[in-house]
């Protein structure tokens, strides 16, 4: 996927893909398509890649998404549920974005975080493998912090921090506060910088929507300003509810060791108890707990994986019934 | 792994393994194969380290490892190992998966219990934690996961389980807390402990004085009785001279109508580091040295698995420098 292939393209190219016109560069693949007598019926399609083991889950979705195709970032997420009604499965359970946050410290020693999505360092199951079968001794470099986020090396800190990343792309990086006034034609992969201490000083809960809507770490995570607002008026109106939960570390971490988390979205059926209260004993995944910033990258993941697909040929709608 | 077996009666059986008489019906597979063979080898039980980053792999390599001669080594028999070894060994420097569980069950009467399984329970098998794994996660299946990462059982389950009945039908005795805490004779390699939920509940959670965790009832089932407990106790206490150790458990903050398992987790790290939990600083977690542990199935798992292996016929020592 070119880090330069803006969302609006993405979708005009796919749009052309879905009315059988397959002569796009960007969907090189398909080109061959043209050589197929029939008129095919291409059309972005969507999938859940589900596996309690995070690097499975995410080999998974890259293989179904292919060259052509992307496995979800936090704003596509929040794109497709802003768009989708709200008995859709995307806003009846959680999923992992592809979409990351790195704690680095920049050449001048200043701290920050930088978000990229669509896929970073860790755009590869290769490198949570990486991080998993590393020693875990606490001095050790490689492996996984104590609250069981990755550690990146200072190589792999310095990289994401001017946009380089480990498979040869180069993704735009843009500092907050442009980010926040707004990005024309943002590209599907880039990066945002943050001030350590802007994040770290976001509340870390459930909050009112209209401070939602002006914190940053949910502005990163959404894509900017107005497609936050869209989201959060969207939550905020599936059940009249006026909290929504922010979740991040980094009041809890030590920002001198370089390390990354990747993001979940919170979800289950209903949206029960969004707002965090009286859940009684039992709740923690899966609660509707909003964004989270803070969990572990060992564990369970739910990608969402889109591709272009040639419907008029699946089974999935054949009758099998005898 | 027969259930009657005494640990007594294995330490006797492995020992005679050890120099080479195999004749026990306790070990017959690979007994009775090595008993063929016409040199006189160097079989003992030898233990190795299964290590993944999902936990369903690392018991599945252990349980491989360990075949019908050997066994993956509960709580009580790492807790064993530690007293009898040396600080410097890996057992006292890294953290461990043990083949122990957890369940919370409700009894035929409405009395909510804990019944700790010690050498393989329900979740004895990888393909049973696949099952949870695997379920759909609604909070409202009765499969699953809990929010707090604990695996539901189902009322079959916590019933049978209740009764000593193991999903492999296996029997083990199921021995009431103040029986158990009075000393069992000949205890073997598979039992379990009943403990009511309430004296669970308000067992210490957090770091406590040496004396107070001898006994502590969550800590004596835990540690395979009051003696082994003592014993541990004293060791661990004795490496850095420390007062306090870490106990940890869930069972003030979960529903407990909902039957589910934990797995306890045994902490370390290299030198036993912040093991009083003071001063410990940001980012620590998994790798403090916070005692024992109740954890949910969900992650990396580190098992210990003890077998008979001829010593004589490995390659770990041979010389292959040219």
């Amino acid at each position: 996927m070119s880090a330069t292939l803006t969302r609006r393209r993405m979708v005009k190219a796919l749009a052309s893909v879905g009315v059988g016109v397959v002569a796009s560069p960007l969907l090189s693949r398909l080109a061959g398509a043209d050589e197929i007598s029939k008129i095919a019926d291409i059309r972005l399609q969507a999938t859940i890649i589900f596996e309690p083991h995070i690097p499975t889950a995410l080999r998974r979705a890259l293989n179904y998404a292919g060259d052509d195709g992307f496995v979800a970032s936090m704003p596509q997420l929040l794109h497709a549920r802003t768009n989708a009604s709200y008995d859709n499965i995307i806003w009846n359970t959680w999923f992992t974005a592809n979409s990351e946050e790195s704690v680095v410290t920049t050449p001048q020693g200043n701290r920050v975080v930088v978000a990229v999505h669509g896929g970073g360092i860790f755009a590869s199951p290769d490198r949570f493998e990486r991080s998993f079968h590393a020693d875990m001794n606490r001095f050790n470099a490689e492996g996984i912090t104590g609250q069981t986020a990755a550690k990146i090396s200072a190589i792999e800190a310095r990289d994401v921090l001017r946009g380089h990343l480990p498979d040869g792309t180069q993704i735009p990086i843009y500092p907050y506060a442009e980010f926040k006034r707004g990005i024309a034609d943002l590209p599907m992969r880039y990066g945002v910088v943050l001030d350590f201490e802007m994040a770290k000083s976001a509340k870390r809960g459930y909050e009112s929507f209209d401070v939602l809507k002006d914190e940053a770490n949910m502005i990163v995570r959404a894509g900017g300003v107005e497609p936050l607002a869209a989201y959060l008026d969207k939550f905020k109106n599936r059940l009249n509810t006026t909290l929504m939960g922010n979740w991040h570390p980094y009041l809890r971490i030590d920002p001198d060791q370089p390390q990354t988390r990747i993001l979940f979205l919170a979800g289950n059926k209903g949206g029960m108890d969004s707002e965090g209260i009286d859940q009684g004993p039992g709740w923690g995944y899966d609660a509707e707990y909003g964004l989270g910033g803070d969990a572990s990258m060992v564990g369970m993941a739910r990608y969402v994986a889109v591709a272009p697909r040639d419907v008029s040929t699946s089974l999935r709608n054949l009758d099998f019934g005898l | 792994m027969n259930g009657s077996l005494t640990r007594r009666q294995m330490v006797n059986a492995l020992a005679s393994v050890g120099v080479g008489v195999l004749a026990g019906p306790l070990m017959s597979p690979l007994a009775a194969a090595a008993a063929e063979m016409d040199n006189r080898n160097g079989t003992r039980m030898v233990a190795a380290i299964f290590f993944e980053s999902y936990i369903t792999i690392a018991l599945r390599r252990a349980l491989r490892y360990a075949g019908d001669a050997g066994f993956v080594a509960s709580m009580p028999q790492l807790l064993h190992a530690r007293a009898n070894a040396p600080y410097d060994n890996i057992i006292w420097n890294t953290w461990f998966t043990s083949h122990s569980e957890e369940n919370v069950v409700t009894t035929p009467a409405g009395d909510h219990v804990l019944v700790t399984v010690h050498g393989g329970g329900i979740f004895a098998t990888p393909e049973r934690i696949e099952r949870s794994l695997r379920a759909d996660l609604d909070r409202s299946n009765v499969e699953g996961l809990t929010g707090q990462y604990a695996a539901k059982i189902t009322q079959a389950e916590a019933h049978d389980v209740l009764q000593g009945k193991l999903p492999d039908g296996s029997e083990i005795p199921v021995y009431a807390f103040a029986e158990f805490k009075r000393g069992i004779a000949d205890l073997p390699m598979r039992y379990a402990v009943v403990l009511d939920f309430d004296m669970a509940r308000n067992s210490r959670r957090g770091y406590e004085s040496f004396d107070v965790l001898k006994d502590d009832p969550i800590m004596i089932v835990r540690a395979g009785g009051v003696e082994p407990l003592a014993a541990y106790l004293d060791k661990a206490r004795d490496r850095n001279d420390t007062k306090l150790m870490g106990t940890w458990h869930r069972y003030d903050s979960i529903d407990p109508n909902q039957p589910q398992t934990r797995i306890p987790r045994l902490a370390g790290n290299k030198g036993g580091v912040g093991s009083e939990g003071k001063d410990l600083g940001l980012g620590w977690g998994y790798d403090a040295d916070y005692g024992i542990t109740g954890a949910g199935i969900i992650g990396i798992g580190r098992y210990v698995a003890v077998a008979p292996r001829d010593v004589s016929t490995s390659l770990r020592d041979l010389e292959f420098e040219l």
